[in-house]
């Protein structure tokens, strides 16, 4: 019997592998942060206390941080994908940056299903 | 087919006195004229401008109260196009004159500068809903919060100066600080510019140059300075009842080069 592989199915079928990858190395980084205390006494304070991400904020921060942090004031509460999709930067990129503003207390993270959400205070 | 605009045009400067308010409003007229649909928001908490011209127009709800979170924009919006015979669709935004509120502003936290960011961002679906071409901002002058929020939240920056030295250096420094943090490519319109003898176009264009030059930044417009402007100020508008005058043909000009920007 002579099969023919639809291409677009099999790259729809590699994109959602790739996005449940992405979700469970996520799931994988938010455990292994918790379980090795990787926090400094400065980040556990910022995340207990959470702080405000406002324009003058926006300015002093790096331009590759102030990039994320400006997409996440404009949609509020986001995946890394929706960022990455704002910015036009690699979701990787998107992923790392918005970790590391939630570690600064700017973001605070929560999981919905597979998902991680990035959401403003 | 109808060119579909949809952007936002925020009016900045560093000092008070440029003229900032007065090219704010004839810009949305001459716009309304050409029968674009705009919208102008009084964003000067401070020292609020447009109710001194519309102040029959004052709502119910002001853009204190769209940022205060206590209403929609459309609650803010009054339609003023039939008043003035207008082609197009013109919408005036007041800011709340009174002290109370302008005390009020004067103390906002970070917290709430940051949700008035996000109120302004949410505005770029406004424009889509309501059919508009663009929504001006008319800002306070300085770094203000109200002021960046607006820069940060606009697609067309413009940053008006007049042409004294303190002036120029300090819109220089404001592009480089801020604009250019923002990743926003800012025009600057100079203002109330003294010539001592008339100026040819190729003259005009050496003064643009030189001055596009030390500003490293897009010059949208050179505008003489003349008395009769600062004499009428707000009594009337400009754009509708002296539409021959050089200061709406400048404006015209300026008005087509933003039309012009993709």
């Amino acid at each position: 019997m002579n099969l023919r592989i639809d291409e677009n199915q099999v790259a729809f079928s590699i994109v959602s592998e790739l996005k449940s990858i992405n979700e469970k190395l996520d799931r994988i980084i938010d455990v292994l942060e918790r379980l090795s205390g990787s926090y400094t006494l400065m980040e556990r304070r910022n995340l207990k206390f959470g702080r405000v991400l406002d324009v003058l904020t926006l300015l002093s921060l790096p331009d590759n941080l102030r990039k994320t942090a400006m997409a996440m004031c404009k949609l509020n509460e986001a995946t890394a994908d929706q960022i990455a999709e704002e910015t036009g930067r690699k979701r990787a990129v998107e992923s790392s940056l918005l970790n590391q503003l939630a570690r600064m207390g700017y973001l605070r993270k929560k999981r919905v299903g597979r998902k991680v959400y990035f959401y403003l205070k | 087919m109808k060119v579909k605009r949809e952007k936002v045009i925020s009016i900045n400067s560093l000092r008070g006195g440029t003229g900032k308010s007065l090219i704010a409003i004839n810009l949305a007229f001459l716009f309304a004229k050409k029968g674009l649909n705009v919208s102008i928001l009084d964003l000067d908490f401070r020292a609020p401008t447009l109710y001194t011209l519309f102040e029959g127009e004052l709502q119910e709800y002001t853009t204190n109260d769209f940022l205060n979170n206590k209403c929609s924009i459309e609650d803010v919006l009054v339609d003023v196009s039939g008043k003035y015979k207008l082609k197009g669709r013109l919408f005036v935004g007041l800011a709340d004159p009174s002290l109370e509120a302008i005390h009020d502003m004067i103390n906002k936290d970070s917290k709430w500068e940051m949700r008035a960011l996000q109120r302004l961002l949410s505005l770029k679906s406004t424009i889509r809903s309501l059919g508009l071409d663009y929504i001006i901002y008319d800002t306070s002058p300085g770094i203000l919060y109200s002021s960046i929020n607006a820069a940060a939240s606009s697609d067309i920056p413009i940053l008006v100066s007049t042409v004294d030295n303190a002036d120029i250096a300090g819109t220089r420094r404001m592009i480089k600080e801020i604009y250019s943090a923002l990743e926003k490519k800012v025009f600057v319109l100079l203002n109330k510019f003294v010539s001592r003898e008339p100026l040819s176009e190729s003259g005009w264009n050496v003064i643009i140059r030189r001055f596009e030059n030390t500003l490293k930044s897009r010059v949208i417009g050179i505008i003489p300075c003349f008395c009769d402007v600062l004499e009428v100020g707000y009594q009337y508008i400009f754009a509708l009842n002296r539409p021959e005058h050089p200061f709406v043909k400048n404006l015209e000009a300026v008005a087509e080069r933003i039309n012009s920007i993709k």
